[in-house]
């Protein structure tokens, strides 16, 4: 039987904020505004208070999954030298960039007039995507290096991090100075990132933190779903109007004791990236009583409160901080923290191929947290949007097997 | 010359053996270095050997329980295994540069799983293109120098560092005359003989290499060019980390010559000399900078792809073989670049992918029949 999950009305909502801006972003010519291509832990707020319209290509990546075009794309990028084995967001946006005008993009992108991508993710590859683009389309590329904190990090290595990327960053302003011929607005830059701060505030409490009802009113779904907002609009109102009314909307199904799973037997928690089998999983779990809470992934994309009034040092702050850029150790400890905080009983943790930053931490994470906490975990491969290195039917019987582990530990 | 040769592959065939017994004769530390872009001059300077970890081919049975093969490539699988199965062991530390996305995730794991004395993980720029990231080139070595002192409880002085310098710039000097009789002598050596030779010098004093290679050099720059029909003149470039001597001994088999590389076993190591006559960190850091394109610095994207098409025109080759490491992503991402630009040009290039079980047979002949094809031509 088909498992409906519940849809947060917000949802709809969404869909209409994304009709709007991506039709802000193909009259960006009309409307004399600029387009930048930007990485998705990037500090996105130094272009939008400049008025640039920012395009994720991460994101795009998946949009193109979702419409089930991404796989297509990725063989077109293959056909053009690049290897199966990188990352499948990445053959998919550059798949669609060689396509050109002909491309099979739902959204079909606006060109770039400025590409920004930062390392805090740790991916040589996204600098590498971003300047494959650049090449295509023939347009600046500015890279924001973010050093690597690794486990032998010190305080003073920190602080030097941090001196590098604030340099980086101010450079970053004086460049755009001279690109868009403009004194470069801090006051503006000020407003967007309070924007920024709110929304994630909301977002944390309205609908991160929300999952720790028991039982949870929000499903990862959900969670990667509703990033949306936080991507597009983080520098803009219209953020903080969403992400204020989703609290309310998920406030009233914890109040209602209502469960984004119906009967909700046991918590699961996804170690691993976006990629285009959410949905069919969510629902897979649902199947067996299971939801998904929550996971690493969403935290990676929001703005942490700090200082607005000294913009460039909270910016590079966050980039530093960002899990992803930060060793092993702290990637376990955040790991087991939020299994205990948010209730666990199981975490999937699949090796995403061609991602690296996040699949290579994997089997030591999930070794190192299972003898902490005593919460086993599933493994097996899968792509970002490439379903040709996707088995469904593979996939199901070891999520069948998982939950089977799962009721038997319950009953013991 | 034979004689010689065969210390360079006793050097390379025992791999750590004669370092332990090196070890335990000399007292010294050793350090092993995982490739790449490490300044082992400071390691030098400091009174230790540097090595190079270049994996090994033996069986991998606990390394995948911490790293999937599907994720890292056999370079670094197999140095972790030596790291969990003992084999490095007789290391009184380690170093590594974060030159691509599992590098910084090896070092943790090694760290979790190993207790060498010195763990050190290189954090480089991501880019050179600002006053800010070159800055930050000499701010790594710096501290890798403060980390090895505070180790040792012993500073390193410049004189020591710019005599390290000499060291490894004359190391670089002869290894290049050694790939210049390479191409100005066609068969008289091969491609294998070449990375033997620089091989033993990652797992050897570098005093003592050089030793060798002066004596190699005076063997050979004695003998006449050999009658050969090897007519076609090849560049072959890549294959980061390691060796590709699987790809070598097919190219030597089929009668074909390398006029130049790029390899990381190969004129990668020792292209570019250190400035003598500068303060010698700024000098290592300048060096770091200036050195050959390499896909582990964002410099300028076309960099490396008009590198290797200027090496075909300038040295007249008839084709260029590209070695890649599979699961290297990024070699696999500049890749479709520098193919652009080879096919523009005009030049015949084939591209082989190398794995832990060296090139497959198919690969093999694909490399025989490009040799035979530009043999024809």
């Amino acid at each position: 039987m088909e498992i409906k999950l519940p849809r947060l009305k917000a949802q709809t909502i969404q869909r209409q904020l994304f009709i709007d801006y991506w039709q802000e972003l193909h009259n960006a010519k009309e409307s004399e505004k600029k387009v930048a291509w930007v990485s998705g832990m990037s500090p996105s707020e130094l272009l939008s208070a400049m008025d640039f319209l920012i395009i994720y290509p991460m994101n795009h990546s998946a949009t193109c999954g979702a419409a089930g075009v991404a796989t297509v794309l990725c063989e077109i990028s293959e056909q053009n030298g690049y290897s199966p084995d990188l990352c499948g967001y990445q053959r998919c946006d550059i798949g669609s960039a060689l396509m050109g005008e002909q491309t099979l993009s739902p959204v079909r992108p606006p060109r770039p007039d400025l590409m920004l991508v930062t390392s805090n993710q740790q991916c040589h590859q996204i600098f590498k995507w971003f300047e494959n683009i650049s090449r295509i389309y023939d347009v600046p590329l500015i890279m924001v290096d973010v050093p690597f904190l690794d486990d032998t990090a010190t305080k003073d290595d920190e602080l030097s991090a941090l001196k590098y990327v604030k340099e980086q960053l101010q450079e970053f302003i004086y460049f755009l100075e001279g690109f868009t011929k403009r004194r470069y607005n801090y006051d503006r830059l000020q407003e967007c990132m309070a924007y920024a701060s709110a929304a994630y505030d909301l977002w944390y409490e309205g609908l991160f933190n929300a999952a720790k009802n028991i039982p949870s009113p929000i499903s990862t779904f959900d969670l990667f779903i509703h990033l949306g907002p936080m991507l597009y609009l983080r520098s803009r109102p219209e953020a903080v109007d969403y992400y204020r009314n989703l609290k309310d909307e998920v406030l009233e199904r914890v109040a209602n004791g209502q469960g984004a799973v119906p009967d909700e037997k046991f918590r699961l928690f996804l170690n691993g990236m976006n990629w285009m089998k959410i949905p069919s999983l969510a629902k897979l779990c649902a199947s067996y009583n299971a939801c998904m809470v929550t996971g690493i992934y969403p935290l990676l994309f929001t703005l942490k409160g700090g200082d607005i009034s000294r913009p460039v040092e909270t910016m590079a702050k966050s980039a530093i901080n960002s899990l992803l850029n930060r060793g092993l150790q702290t990637r376990i400890n955040a790991v087991e923290n939020l299994v205990r905080d948010f209730a666990i009983d199981g975490i999937i943790a699949p090796t995403i191929r061609g991602c690296k930053p996040i699949s290579s931490f994997q089997l030591e994470t999930m070794r190192e947290v299972e003898r902490l906490t005593g919460v086993p975990n599933l493994e097996f491969e899968t792509c970002m949007v490439d379903t040709r290195y996707h088995s469904d039917a593979q996939v199901e019987v070891r999520i069948q097997a998982f939950m089977e582990l799962l009721e038997n530990r319950a009953k013991k | 010359m034979e004689e010689t040769l065969k210390r360079f592959i006793a050097a390379k065939q025992s791999l750590y053996d004669n370092l332990k017994q090196w070890k335990k004769a000399s007292g010294k530390k050793i350090i092993g270095c995982h490739p790449m872009d490490i300044p082992e001059e400071i390691v030098h300077a400091a009174g230790m050997l540097p090595i190079t970890l270049m994996g090994f081919d033996g069986a991998i049975t606990h390394a995948t329980r911490s790293l999937q093969p599907t994720i890292a490539c056999n370079i670094l699988l197999e140095n972790l295994e030596m790291c969990l199965n003992g084999t490095l062991d007789f290391l009184d530390g380690v170093i590594f540069a974060d030159v691509c996305d599992t590098i910084p995730i090896l070092s943790d794991i090694w760290l979790r799983h190993s207790h060498h004395v010195l763990h050190h993980l290189m954090v480089m720029p991501k880019h050179l293109n600002s006053p800010s990231s070159r800055r930050r080139v000499s701010e790594q070595f710096l501290r890798l120098k403060a980390a090895i002192e505070k180790q040792n409880n012993k500073k390193i002085s410049d004189r020591d560092l710019k005599h390290s310098i000499g060291v490894y710039n004359q190391n670089r000097r002869l290894l290049k005359r050694l790939c210049d009789l390479r191409r100005c002598k066609p068969g008289l050596l091969s491609a294998s003989d070449v990375s033997t030779v620089v091989t033993a010098g990652m797992l050897m004093r570098k005093e003592d290499h050089n030793q060798l290679v002066e004596q190699l050099l005076l063997e050979l720059e004695n003998l006449p060019v050999p009658t050969s029909d090897m007519h076609v003149k090849l560049i072959v470039s890549g294959s980061l980390c390691g060796h590709c001597d699987s790809v070598l001994s097919v190219i030597d088999a089929q009668g074909a010559y390398i006029l130049e590389d790029d390899l990381y076993i190969g004129s990668r190591y020792f292209t570019s000399l250190t400035n003598e006559y500068i303060d010698p960190i700024e000098a290592l850091a300048q060096r770091y900078v200036d050195d050959i394109p390499s896909p582990t610095k964002f410099f300028d994207a076309n960099a490396w792809a008009n590198y290797i098409s200027n090496m075909v025109i300038r040295d007249k080759a008839d084709g260029i073989i590209i070695v890649m490491r599979k699961l290297c992503e990024i070699h696999a991402d500049d890749f479709p670049c520098i193919q652009n630009k080879l096919n523009n040009g005009g030049i015949p290039c084939l591209m082989i992918e190398i794995e832990r079980a060296g090139v497959s047979e198919q690969d093999k002949t694909r490399i025989q029949a490009f040799i035979d094809m530009l043999g024809v031509q």
